[in-house]
C-alpha cells in the first residue's frame, strides 16, 4: 500500500513537472545562451600588450550589464572577439574611444571588424548528436533483448525506450521551468544521463534475471 | 559509478569465486557503456566523440587498475588470513 502511494506521488511529480515544462517552453519558448542566439561579434586588433581584466572593465562600462563573450582570436593573442546580444554605432565609438585612452592607440571604428551572428535553432543543435546515438541505441537494444529475454523482449524494449524518453523529457523541462539557458554543456550533459541511464537500466535488468532465476 | 559497482562485486563475491568469474560478470553488465564509447569515439563531432574517448579510456583504466591493485591487494589479504588461521589452527 505504502509502495503503492509512494508509486503514484512519484508519478504525479513527473507528471506536473513535464506539464510545466511544456507550458513553460509554449509560453515562454527555449531560453538560448548567447553562444546559440542572435547576437552580433566584434575583432579588435590591439598592438601593446593588454591585461583581459582591463577589456573586459572597459566591456563593462561600455556595453553595460549585457552578457557577452570574450576570446582571444589569433595566436599572437593582440586580437580580441567579443560576442554581445546587440552594439550600437555608439557603443563601438565609445568603446574604441577608451581603447585608445587606455593604450595609447589610434585605432578608428572602421579597425574593428563587425559579424552578425544568426540563431541557431534546437534541432540544429540535437542533429548533430542523433546518428551517434541512434546507433549505439539500436546496437543496445538488441544486445538487451537478447541478454534479457527472459524477462520478455517487448517488456524489456519498453521499459528501455519509456525510460530513456521520460527522463530526456524531464531533463528538458527541468531546464525550461528553470528558464536556464541552452548553452554548449546541455547537450553533453543529455549524453551523460543517456550513458547512465543505459547503465543503470542494464543493472536492473540483471537484478530482475538472477531473482527470476533464483525463484525458479 | 561503474568502479564503485565492479568494487562492490569484488568485496561481495570475493570469497565464493576467482575474480575472474566477478570481472566476467561485470563485463556482461558493462557491454552496453562499451557499445556507447566505441559508437560514440567514432561520432562526427567533438563533442561526441570527446565523451566517447573520455568513457572508453575510463573503462580501460578501471579494468587495468582493478586487476593490478584491487586483485592483488585481497589475494595478498585472503592468503595473510589463511595463513593466520592456519597457525591458530596448530596452537
Amino acid at each position: 500500500m505504502l509502495k503503492n502511494k509512494k508509486t503514484i506521488a512519484l508519478i504525479i511529480i513527473i507528471g506536473a513537472i513535464l506539464i510545466a515544462g511544456l507550458v513553460m517552453t509554449i509560453v515562454k519558448g527555449i531560453n538560448y545562451d548567447l553562444i546559440y542566439s542572435k547576437s552580433t561579434r566584434i575583432e579588435i586588433y590591439i598592438e601593446p600588450n593588454f591585461e583581459m581584466n582591463d577589456i573586459k572593465s572597459i566591456i563593462e562600462s561600455t556595453f553595460g550589464n549585457q552578457k557577452y563573450i570574450i576570446q582571444k582570436v589569433n595566436m599572437s593573442e593582440k586580437m580580441i572577439g567579443i560576442t554581445l546580444k546587440e552594439i550600437s554605432e555608439d557603443q563601438i565609438n565609445s568603446f574604441v574611444q577608451k581603447i585608445n585612452e587606455k593604450y595609447a592607440t589610434e585605432l578608428t571604428a572602421d579597425d574593428i571588424q563587425i559579424y552578425q551572428n544568426s540563431n541557431i535553432k534546437i534541432e540544429d543543435i540535437v542533429y548533430q548528436y542523433i546518428l551517434s546515438i541512434i546507433l549505439s541505441l539500436i546496437i543496445i537494444l538488441i544486445y538487451l533483448i537478447l541478454r534479457f529475454r527472459k524477462l520478455g523482449v517487448w517488456k524489456v524494449l519498453l521499459n528501455t525506450i519509456a525510460s530513456l524518453i521520460l527522463i530526456q523529457l524531464l531533463y528538458i523541462s527541468i531546464y525550461s521551468i528553470t528558464r536556464l539557458p541552452i548553452n554548449i554543456i546541455t547537450i553533453p550533459i543529455a549524453l551523460l544521463i543517456f550513458v547512465l541511464n543505459i547503465f543503470v537500466l542494464t543493472l536492473k535488468f540483471e537484478n530482475k534475471l538472477l531473482k527470476k532465476e533464483f525463484d525458479k | 559509478m561503474a568502479n564503485y559497482l565492479l568494487g562492490y562485486m569484488i568485496l561481495k563475491n570475493f570469497d565464493n569465486g576467482k575474480i575472474k568469474n566477478i570481472l566476467i560478470n561485470f563485463t556482461i553488465i558493462m557491454i552496453p557503456l562499451i557499445i556507447i564509447s566505441i559508437v560514440f569515439t567514432f561520432g562526427k563531432t567533438l563533442n561526441v566523440s570527446s565523451l566517447g574517448m573520455t568513457t572508453f579510456w575510463g573503462i580501460t583504466t578501471l579494468y587495468i587498475y582493478n586487476i593490478l591493485f584491487t586483485k592483488s591487494i585481497l589475494e595478498i589479504i585472503k592468503n595473510k588470513t589463511e595463513r593466520t588461521d592456519k597457525i591458530n589452527a596448530k596452537k
